[in-house]
């Protein structure tokens, strides 16, 4: 069955990945987190770079490196904080910023890399299936570990009550920095798998791809049991909806106009939970 | 015996407004330190202090190498997690521990419930657990009385009795609570704003 998916592997493959972290941060639909952009980029970008059959030129990779590197690192800073101080809710403006402009920067960035020092666009596996069900494999592990830990329960108290967690349960901040750690880890780890199953890393298709990899996990880890495949076949759907029915130079803007509507149906959605369990 | 804790010519401000005039005392291990003051006179902006919670403050307070343990007024605590659950978060929670102050406490039964669910005096009695289940030798106690039974003032004032030589602890009440009495013998420091 996945191989008749071909292309679309990544778009199921990118959520499984993505959903043990996704779903930690997420709590009756009061949380969106979806800043996981840079941080799936510089995967794919490492993973490209690290595959390359030829040398890729050093001054466009350098300039890469150290765009990626500030990125990440920015990221990373404004993700931690904003925790720690048991602000979430603020990633949604963050990752809505990130969306937006990370895959573009990213995708230009390798689109340079690709022209001027020639690596290569196709993907670097040929047979993506077994990735893509080990992925799924280690996926579903990592949220079963997880589960037994108290990191889901840490970190539902420092949102709810960042003052009673300082004062009773240890530091918001040594908290923060491992829940980001380990995001980075497993994002980090879908870009890797992403430009392993990929057969375009043009800046069009990547950033696009991107988006609806991303927008599939977080769907997907809002669901339970079965119901998690439904975020990436319908996230699958809608874009072989849109790339069939829209012609090809409006099929970008159709993507992100979908996306925001979305974001914006989602956010309406867990505003009505978040006062529904106010009530 | 050294003062575990002791503020000097403490005055916390609001606004560059002084909240109470300069206070001073100091507590022992077993002491107990009952401070009173009307509304608005600045008790828990002292104990704010003392936690750390509050910056704006003038004076000097010499807190204890050991940890504080702070139980507020405020309504903002955990609500969706169930009281065992969140025991096990607590720095340096030990099993023997919990399970005596549960049965302590009598919040045995009401273990799994989501904190959300508990009734006022159950709530409380769980949030004093959970700042006794924390390594501490100053316990803050910010009104623990209000708005509860008396079973469960008598549970509260139990606990506190029985391990009171372990720590100091300070507690703000209102002037003619009426629960006071249940506390037993107590240092008072009536907090005032006269000099402001």
């Amino acid at each position: 069955m996945l191989s008749s998916l071909n292309g679309y592997t990544a778009l199921l493959l990118m959520p499984m990945a993505c959903v043990p972290v996704q779903r930690l941060y997420l709590k009756e639909g009061q949380r969106y987190d979806l800043g996981a952009t840079t941080y799936v980029s510089a995967g794919a970008f490492v993973a490209a770079a690290a595959f390359a059959p030829v040398p890729a030129d050093r001054d466009v990779a350098f300039r890469i490196v150290i765009v990626l590197g500030i990125a990440v690192f920015a990221i990373f800073l404004v993700r931690v904080f904003a925790l720690t101080f048991g602000r979430p809710a603020d990633f949604t403006l963050i990752s809505f910023g990130q969306l937006w402009a990370t895959p573009a920067l990213i995708g230009y960035e390798l689109q340079s890399l690709t022209r001027g020092s020639g690596l290569p666009l196709q993907s670097v596996v040929a047979n993506s299936e077994p990735v893509a069900l080990g992925a799924c494999v280690l996926a579903a592990s990592l949220v079963y570990l997880l589960n037994q830990t108290t990191l889901p329960d840490r970190l539902i108290a420092l949102t709810e009550a960042p003052e009673q967690y300082r004062l009773l349960f240890g530091s918001p901040f040594r908290l923060a920095l491992r829940l980001e750690a380990l995001a980075f880890g497993v994002y980090f780890a879908a870009g890797t798998l992403l430009r392993l199953t990929m057969n375009d890393l043009s800046a069009d298709t990547f950033g696009t791809e991107t988006v609806w990899c991303v927008l599939a996990a977080a769907l997907a880890a809002r669901s339970t049991q079965a119901w998690v495949l439904a975020g990436p076949v319908a996230a699958t759907l809608v874009r072989f909806i849109i790339k069939s029915l829209v012609p090809a130079r409006f099929s970008t803007l159709t993507v992100y106009a979908a996306l925001a509507l979305v974001l914006v149906l989602v956010i309406t959605h867990a505003q009505e939970a978040s006062r529904d369990a106010a009530a | 015996m050294t003062p575990l804790l002791s503020v000097s010519d403490l005055v916390a401000y609001r606004d560059e407004v002084a909240l109470f005039s300069p206070t001073n005392f100091a507590v022992r291990l077993g002491d107990c330190l009952r401070i009173t003051g009307r509304n608005g006179a600045g008790k828990t902006t002292l104990l704010e202090c003392i936690a750390g919670l509050y910056d704006n403050w003038s004076g000097s307070i010499h807190r204890p190498p050991g940890k504080i343990s702070y139980l507020q007024q405020t309504s903002r605590y955990v609500r969706t997690l169930p009281l065992l659950k969140l025991s096990r978060l607590v720095d340096g929670f030990e099993e023997s521990h919990y399970r005596q102050l549960v049965e302590n406490l009598d919040l045995e039964p009401r273990q799994n419930v989501l904190l959300a669910l508990l009734s006022g005096g159950e709530l409380q009695r769980a949030r004093l657990l959970l700042s006794l289940l924390r390594h501490h030798s100053v316990l803050l106690l910010d009104e623990p009385f209000a708005n509860i039974d008396i079973s469960s003032c008598r549970a509260i004032v139990g606990e506190l009795q029985r391990t009171r030589s372990h720590r100091a602890t300070l507690i703000v009440t209102h002037p003619h609570d009426a629960n006071d009495k249940l506390i037993g013998e107590c240092l008072e420091y009536a907090l005032s704003s006269d000099q402001c």
